[in-house]
């Protein structure tokens, strides 16, 4: 594939699908120095993605799985690999924290995605934007009654936790 | 809150999202990254492959050439001795020892890269070619294969440096021999001190990434329930 080529499909697919990397890189990366870095990991995965993306399987689903299968193994990088490369960037990052402030709902689950396991991280971030249990399934190479035995555990630990901070916060409340 | 509410929570942040990205810093970073990679396959690959190689040749050719030379001429206008049978059959071992060395490490690395060409379509697959490729960065470091490494190069520097020594005149140049002995024991000593500390880095790395995969296989009703 052509440089040109590969660089506008890069363009289009960063544009068009921004928000999944954010996603990915906010549950893998706690640090923003950790978020920069995994960001530009991520991009640089998806970019070498590109020559091989065949229209198999729609661009949303092929980037998650790249962006999550570099996430994985970003996570076991030694953190001294990472740290040396940052350096060698410069200072000025690729992304920014945006001016309004999170909401504090989305915040509160990017916490309890945190506390999962890795592949329990993907699995619930690839529930929560909607994959069918057959594309999960597929992205991580296990069963799809596998996945919906994590799934439904996934589902339970977070009903709890969600009690869990709603009597903190009546207690907090004098209720 | 039922889990259909946590999704709709999670779909605001789509048309809020809490990064702004810098166009013009992702192209920089993304081609920073891209020349480190192409800097790291030039030493790696392209500087052992097109720049040694040839110098290596360049002087086994140059050496041979006055081998050659002294067999037919040198003899006659100076008090040597010509080259004997002997000495073309050292230089043919220590040509086909640098050969022996240079030859396996190219086919290993030519073998391993098409294994590693393939995109990895799942999570498993990319952990087991993560697993594989440290597995590779061990094998290089294995105690058979840098035995051989070192014996193969021994052979050919020792050959190499003692037909040196009896082309310019030293029939027989035992000083050039323990000298090289010496030095190649003195390069060979960092690479066996650092082994220890890469094996160990690498092998962390390595149960990470099958620990990882274990936990692909795990029987989920039986893992413990998060807290």
């Amino acid at each position: 594939m052509p440089n040109d080529e590969q660089q506008r499909v890069f363009d289009e697919w960063l544009r068009s699908h921004e928000g999944l990397f954010f996603k990915v890189v906010r549950a893998y990366a706690f640090t923003p120095q950790d978020q920069e870095d995994l960001f530009q990991e991520i991009a640089t995965q998806v970019w070498r993605s590109i020559p091989g993306f065949r229209g198999d399987a729609a661009v949303t689903t092929w980037i998650y799985r790249v962006a999550l299968n570099a996430a994985i193994t970003w996570t076991h990088k030694e953190r001294k690999h990472r740290a040396g490369k940052q350096d060698l960037d410069g200072a000025e990052p690729a992304i920014l924290q945006a001016s309004p402030a999170a909401d504090p709902r989305v915040e509160w689950l990017y916490e309890q995605i945190r506390q999962l396991s890795e592949i329990d991280r993907s699995l619930t971030l690839l529930l929560l934007d909607g994959f069918s249990y057959k594309e999960m399934a597929a992205m991580l190479g296990i069963t799809e009654n596998y996945v919906g035995v994590k799934i439904n555990r996934i589902k339970a630990y977070l009903m709890r936790a969600h009690l869990t901070s709603k009597s903190r916060e009546e207690v907090r409340d004098g209720i | 809150m039922e889990f259909e509410d946590m999704k709709a929570i999670w779909d605001t942040q789509n048309d809020k999202p809490v990064f702004s990205m810098q166009d013009q810093r992702l192209v920089v970073a993304l081609y920073q990254q891209r020349e480190q990679s192409r800097r790291r396959i030039f030493k790696q690959q392209f500087l052992p492959l097109y720049v040694m190689v040839p110098i290596g040749l360049a002087g086994v050719g140059f050496m041979f050439f006055a081998f050659f030379m002294k067999s037919l001429y040198i003899e006659k206008i100076a008090r040597d001795f010509p080259m004997s049978a002997w000495d073309y059959a050292a230089f043919a071992v220590a040509a086909g020892a640098l050969v022996a060395m240079v030859a396996p490490m190219y086919s290993e690395r030519k073998r391993h890269e098409r294994t590693q060409k393939v995109f990895a379509p799942s999570l498993r697959e990319e952990l087991e070619r993560g697993i594989s490729q440290l597995d590779f960065e061990l094998s290089l470091y294995s105690t058979p294969r840098l035995a051989g490494l070192y014996g193969w190069m021994t052979v050919a520097v020792l050959l190499f440096t003692w037909e040196m020594g009896r082309l310019n005149g030293n029939s027989t140049s035992w000083d050039i021999v323990w000298m090289t002995m010496f030095c190649m024991a003195a390069a060979t000593w960092p690479t066996l001190t650092a082994k220890k500390a890469f094996i160990e880095r690498v092998t962390a790395r390595k149960r990470a990434l099958e620990a990882m995969r274990a936990a692909l296989d795990e029987d989920p009703v039986q893992a413990p329930p998060y807290q």
